[in-house]
């Protein structure tokens, strides 16, 4: 990704766009129904991803282009192989699971060379909220263990990060050619960083 | 805490889903609610932050119907059979 972006480039910030979008929708009904204290981060992540929607869209009119509607977004698959997660802990679970992928992948992005520096920019400043979602969400699931259980509250983490993995790799299988211009940056056994 | 009643919960659904609680009893399945999952999602947390009650997916996959609901919400369990990703490996 230099000068003029691909077909494939465009196509992966339309990606990132309605993903970021779908986080937006989601995050604004968590928000609609949040008690306590957990209001205000939950309210702020729902302004971030909405913010980051709008980043995208920016991006890529900077770069000449008009955002394209995409008919599904990696949210769909994932809740549909997932499932609807049933209570306030199931939905921070797989909020957690799914922010680290999203930073999984925008890293790749960034280690990518040839990205170019308008794409780099816009996932930097993002970047900034998406470190602060997981570590958000991972005090929030610590605090939810008095409530929740501490066991129950790991397994429900580890069963969605198996599904994360599954959907991934559907996903990386049904799009692979789409981010192939990653090249190594791309490759699926890069998983998202459990120290985050 | 409010007290778990087939009433309280039907006015909570009534309110979020905006259908008539005179249209609503405990044989009513969430199916006819007119809600996509999202909003069903957004329903049963909402309910169990409103009555401090807890189940997990597994357990409202169990369930079809309001009156089920609002066992659940009331403190019935149900046998888990899964966890809450039970059909992610079967997809």
């Amino acid at each position: 990704m230099t000068d003029e972006l691909t077909e494939n480039d465009l196509w992966l910030l339309n990606y990132y766009r309605s993903s970021e979008i779908n986080g937006a929708l989601f995050f604004g009904r968590v928000a609609r129904i949040v008690r306590g204290p957990l209001q205000v981060d939950v309210t702020h992540h729902f302004a971030d991803e909405s913010n980051h929607a709008k980043y995208w869209t920016e991006c890529i009119d900077d770069l000449g282009h008009v955002p394209d509607r995409q008919r599904s977004a990696y949210q769909d698959q994932y809740l549909e192989a997932a499932g609807m997660p049933a209570n306030l802990m199931e939905v921070l679970a797989v909020t957690q699971v799914f922010e680290k992928r999203v930073i999984s992948q925008y890293h790749r992005h960034l280690r990518f060379p040839g990205t170019h520096p308008r794409v780099r920019a816009t996932i930097e400043t993002i970047m900034l909220d998406e470190r602060w979602h997981v570590k958000y969400v991972r005090d929030a699931l610590l605090e939810m263990a008095a409530r929740y259980g501490g066991e129950r509250v790991d397994k429900t983490v580890e069963d969605y990060a198996r599904a994360d993995r599954e959907v991934y790799a559907k996903t990386i299988s049904e799009y692979g050619e789409r981010i192939a211009f990653l090249g190594d940056a791309a490759g699926p056994d890069d998983e998202p960083d459990d120290e985050l | 805490m409010t007290a778990v009643t087939f009433d309280a919960v039907a006015e909570r659904i009534s309110v979020m889903l905006s259908v008539p609680t005179d249209g609503l009893t405990p044989q009513t399945p969430f199916s006819s609610l007119g809600a996509d999952s999202f909003r069903l999602v957004e329903l049963v947390v909402d309910l169990q932050e409103e009555f401090d009650s807890m189940f997990t997916q597994a357990e409202l996959k169990q369930i079809s119907t309001i009156g089920e609901l609002v066992g659940l919400l009331g403190g019935e369990r149900r046998a888990e059979s899964a966890g809450p990703v039970s059909n992610a490996s079967a997809n």
